[in-house]
């Protein structure tokens, strides 16, 4: 799931927690759901690095190379 | 009959008239040689001429521009007029520039009104630029300060964002078709998620490839969202105009594309803080509702126990109305029981007595005997029968 999914599922899941129906075994699930999906995107932001490349055309091929 | 003379106001209005009716002499474009220049009152008078002629001219706000030498070619921009007061004639200049760099802006107006008659700058074409891209097209040259500068900027916001350079010349012969090269592969790169397309400040003359027709033309068929970010903020060329979004720099085309991570690592920390502030209200609410529940219970329970203790206390008022009873009772049965041992027939014959039976029959009158009866006499501890010899009344 991309971290765009994953902040509207989070969003999503903020949203339900605030309707004052909503059993607290639901709730719970719904808490601890969120903070496994919230884990989830700040590993990923935190695991990721970012590559710069460059565009290197040979014959009638392009390929990306480490841009230095 | 009225006066065959006109007034001089008359005359001069007469003319203003007819020159400011005159379109071929409304918003046009004058060059020639500066041969004075004067500035007075925040506006500057000078005279501009060619082999054959000179021309009187007026600049409002002259301190807008840069002041022209004398012997400078420029092209002025403006209306002739006629100042009715002074009875001069006048060429009121809105702008001027050196003649070179105002051919330059003259193929620019024209491109430009060209380009958004053809619908290139037009709103409805325009797409936004996403909000969290992975991986950013940059076009723009290999050297120099500006992919250095869009990959700074970029990895102080975000260190995991993609960033894939297509190398062009940003100036001179050919450039303009390199960049439109650029931007065509990007168009079809499906990898990156936004173009930029990027260059330094420079003069017009430099920016003459971002005014061009072919590049102009390849941002408005980009399949991909395009940024410009070129020159500096004062700086307008036409991809600004059809770009999807317009940048005044280079770094600040990075900072508009390239999304803060910090900013979503605070949202998302907020929203675990706002997911436990909500969990622990629902908990407190839970807590209250069983406190009450327990406080609610308690009461019932305290209420059944009052009850239960003035029932037993009423029995037990009852109890000891019918232990008197019981007493009295007792007393009673003792006093039964006594009178019972008085007359109990055993201690009677202990005494002396017996009882006299005829068959299984007591015998309680002399009445009932006779002489020759066989009589049972009964004692204490035996029998024994008897002749009855005889009878005494």
């Amino acid at each position: 799931m991309s971290i765009d999914d994953n902040i509207k599922k989070i969003n999503e899941i903020n949203k339900k927690l605030e309707n004052p129906d909503l059993s607290i075994d639901e709730g719970i699930k719904l808490y601890e759901n969120g903070v496994s999906l919230a884990k989830n995107v700040l590993e990923e932001l935190n695991s990721i690095k970012g590559k710069v490349t460059i565009i290197k055309k040979e014959l009638e091929t392009y390929k990306e190379e480490v841009f230095e | 009959m009225s006066d065959p003379y006109i007034s001089v106001s008359q005359v001069n209005m007469y003319i203003k008239n007819i020159f400011d009716s005159e379109i071929m002499l409304q918003d046009i474009c004058v060059f020639g040689e500066v041969s004075s220049y004067n500035i007075s009152g925040g506006n500057a008078y000078f005279n501009i001429k060619d082999e054959n002629g000179m021309l009187s001219c007026v600049l409002f706000g002259a301190s807008k521009f840069d002041s022209p030498q004398i012997g400078d070619m420029i092209l002025a921009r403006g209306s002739v007029s006629y100042y009715a007061k002074g009875g001069r004639l006048s060429f009121n200049v809105y702008s001027i520039m050196p003649y070179g760099r105002g051919l330059l802006y003259e193929k620019f107006l024209k491109l430009k009104q060209d380009l958004e008659e053809r619908g290139y700058f037009a709103q409805e074409h325009k797409v936004e630029i996403p909000s969290r891209v992975k991986k950013i097209g940059v076009v723009t040259s290999q050297t120099g300060a500006v992919i250095r500068d869009i990959i700074d900027v970029t990895q102080r916001r975000n260190d995991t964002i993609d960033i894939v350079l297509y190398p062009v010349k940003v100036q001179g012969l050919g450039a303009d078709r390199e960049i439109a090269l650029g931007i065509d592969f990007f168009s079809n790169y499906d990898d990156v998620d936004v173009v930029i397309v990027a260059r330094g400040g420079g003069s017009i003359e430099d920016m003459e490839p971002f005014n061009s027709e072919i590049v102009a033309t390849s941002a408005y068929r980009c399949n991909k969202p395009l940024v410009s970010a070129v020159g500096h903020e004062t700086d307008y060329t036409i991809i600004d105009f059809v770009a999807d979004l317009r940048a005044p720099t280079p770094s600040a085309g990075a900072e508009l594309v390239a999304w803060d991570k910090s900013v979503l690592a605070d949202n998302i920390n907020n929203s675990v803080v706002v997911m436990e502030k909500s969990i622990a209200h629902k908990i407190d609410m839970m807590q209250g509702n069983i406190e009450y529940e327990i406080e609610c219970l308690n009461n019932s329970i305290d209420n059944l126990l009052r009850m239960y203790c003035i029932n037993a206390s009423n029995s037990i008022d009852k109890l000891s109305v019918i232990d008197k009873i019981l007493d009295v009772n007792t007393y009673k049965i003792d006093k039964y029981i006594a009178l019972l041992e008085l007359y109990n027939p055993n201690k009677i014959t202990a005494m002396g007595y017996s009882k006299v039976l005829s068959g299984d029959c007591a015998v309680r009158s002399i009445k009932d005997v006779k002489v020759k009866d066989c009589l049972t006499l009964s004692f204490v501890d035996g029998k024994c029968n008897c002749i009855v010899e005889e009878v005494w009344v």
